[in-house]
């Protein structure tokens, strides 16, 4: 445990030292703040004291936001060299990968709890928000955030560049995401059923959409376990693969 | 405390980096590496701290499998790759905690380790700095205090030297002076009068292989029986002394070393002592009309031992 936290401290050091944190908490607290208040017209407009709208968007923020985060968790080591480091210290690679994994959650949950207190403030100005409602959002967004955070950590493991990480890991999930909205925008044959089942349930928005309206599904949450424990799994199998290389 | 056998690794199905190595190195030994670049030096240290795995063959460190107890294994290791890559956004002192932490020395240990390592090292002035702020003498005398900081009982250094300048040598040298008496260490470099100067056994490697495996002294007694012969001839095109050179017999080998002067050219011979070369080349040299201004005979050192055994070797890792 000790080995894994100070893991985790070093990553944590490391987004601060590089400015990412910061870039990613202030861009954070801005973003959805202007898609909250202006998108669309905004709160005043929709006359409902909701933050829907808001997480409805949070699959396409992230797709940019978590492999900005993410991008350098094993490109830069493998850059630098300090994998090599990094391997020889009496440390096993799940350690490392959790201790990595740790750390960039914490970035995203503290940029989540940032925007609390959108509904703080409006409830304590305008009107009662929905708690239950609420947390359900922000439950599914650390789930949203833990698969989005394998899928990338596994990317990363795959490249040597921050850049190729970054766009590798970008358009992947935004191809993950935007599958769930393709049945609602095109015709399929009904011979074709399969196929528009297989994009609904396999993509990362549409088990997300249950979450923002606030209904906590199980299937949801082993949907999102599932995809996360799945990358982990093929992330350490792409590490262990530097041994056999 | 070191026992490799049959030791073999493939890198994506290429022609072997490693073909069946294997060697002893006992407990308080140290042990100098050397090898042209891409003999597998650097492939078998990996291979012993754990980095990879061995295609074929094992590795038992005090007793132990590499593929079983890693994590014991690398508790016994400080390994010092070759660029001493580290976390260049962290301080001095910030990298040393988090490598206590990272190989969980108790906490109130930390800071008593860190100082004994500052001090060791001479890195008294820049504990504060970031890494990334450092001179590359400094990042090695860091890199080192970290591979130390949990008194290992093996060290690994892949080329502790390289890029550093004479003064920073000769510091770095005398730290591994003084731990050479408490520790097994396994030395790689280039530069042998470092080996000489530390190590007290040598294992020579050429494409993977082992070609010697021996005190510095018995090799130099085995090949003793050898010598390097130094010679000039003025002549007046170096391609055609060179071309014509091939055809003196009882040298092993002749290499052209350095012009001196406008037309005088300096060879070295590698030969056996009871060879007629000398008297061959003398022959040779007036039957072409040529002058031999300079001959000396010298035993060989160890630089003329490695270069006779491991001798040019292809770069290609």
């Amino acid at each position: 445990m000790g080995r894994i936290y100070a893991i985790y401290k070093k990553e944590l050091g490391s987004f601060f030292y590089s400015s990412i944190a910061y870039v990613f908490l202030v861009l954070f607290i801005l973003i959805p703040n202007i898609m909250f208040f202006y998108f669309f017209g905004g709160i005043f407009k929709e006359d409902l004291a909701s933050m829907r709208r808001f997480f409805m968007m949070l699959p396409f923020v992230f797709i940019v936001f978590i492999p900005g985060l993410t991008m350098g968790s094993w490109a830069k080591e493998k850059n630098s060299g300090t994998i090599e480091l990094l391997f020889t210290f009496p440390v096993s690679d799940f350690e490392v990968l959790i201790g990595k994994f740790l750390a960039s959650l914490t970035i995203v949950a503290t940029a989540l709890v940032s925007t609390l207190f959108i509904p703080l403030l409006t409830h304590i100005m305008l009107g009662s928000f929905d708690w239950g409602q609420i947390f359900s959002q922000y439950f599914g967004a650390l789930l949203l955030a833990c698969s989005y955070i394998a899928i990338t950590f596994f990317i990363s493991s795959l490249t040597m560049e921050l850049i190729d990480a970054f766009l590798l890991s970008a358009s992947i999930l935004l191809l993950l995401t935007v599958i769930g909205y393709l049945p609602s925008v095109t015709q399929f044959p009904a011979w074709l059923d399969w196929v528009k089942y297989t994009f609904i349930n396999t993509s990362l928005s549409t088990h997300f959409s249950n979450f923002s309206k606030g209904v906590i599904d199980s299937r949801d949450v082993l949907y999102y376990a599932g995809v996360t424990l799945v990358f982990f799994y093929l992330n350490l199998r792409s590490l262990e693969s530097r041994k056999w290389g | 405390m070191i026992s490799v056998k049959n030791l073999v690794k493939v890198y994506d199905n290429n022609e072997p980096a490693v073909k069946g190595v294997s060697f002893d190195i006992n407990k308080g030994e140290i042990v100098g590496l050397l090898g042209p670049n891409g003999a597998g030096k650097t492939t078998i240290m990996k291979m012993i701290t754990c980095y990879m795995n061995p295609t074929g063959g094992e590795i038992f460190v005090d007793g132990k499998n590499t593929l079983d107890d890693q994590i014991y294994i690398k508790n016994l290791i400080g390994y010092l790759p070759e660029h001493t890559p580290q976390y260049e956004d962290m301080t001095v002192y910030e990298y040393l905690y988090f490598t206590c932490e990272v190989r969980s020395i108790k906490k109130e240990d930390i800071v008593p380790s860190i100082k004994k390592m500052v001090k060791l090292t001479s890195l008294e002035k820049v504990v504060t700095k970031k890494i990334s702020q450092l001179s590359k003498g400094f990042r090695k005398r860091v890199g080192l205090a970290s591979v130390l900081i949990h008194d290992p009982k093996i060290l690994i250094l892949d080329e502790p030297t390289s890029g550093l300048d004479p003064n920073q040598i000769i510091t770095f040298r005398k730290i591994l002076r003084r731990l050479s008496e408490k520790k097994t260490i396994i030395l790689s470099t280039h530069i042998l009068s470092e080996i000489e100067a530390i190590c007290e056994r040598v294992i020579i490697i050429k494409s993977g292989k082992i070609v010697a495996n021996d005190t510095i002294q018995n090799l130099i007694a085995k090949n003793s029986n050898e010598q390097y012969i130094d010679f000039c001839i003025e002549a007046s095109n170096l391609i055609e002394v060179e071309n014509a050179l091939l055809n003196v017999k009882g040298a092993w080998k002749i290499e052209f070393e350095k012009k001196n002067g406008t037309n005088i050219f300096k060879f070295k011979a590698l030969t056996l002592k009871d060879s007629n070369f000398e008297e061959n080349l003398r022959n040779f040299v007036n039957e072409k009309n040529w002058k031999l201004t300079y001959l000396e005979k010298n035993n060989a050192n160890l630089e003329e031992i490695f270069l006779k055994l491991a001798g040019e070797e292809e770069e290609n890792g």
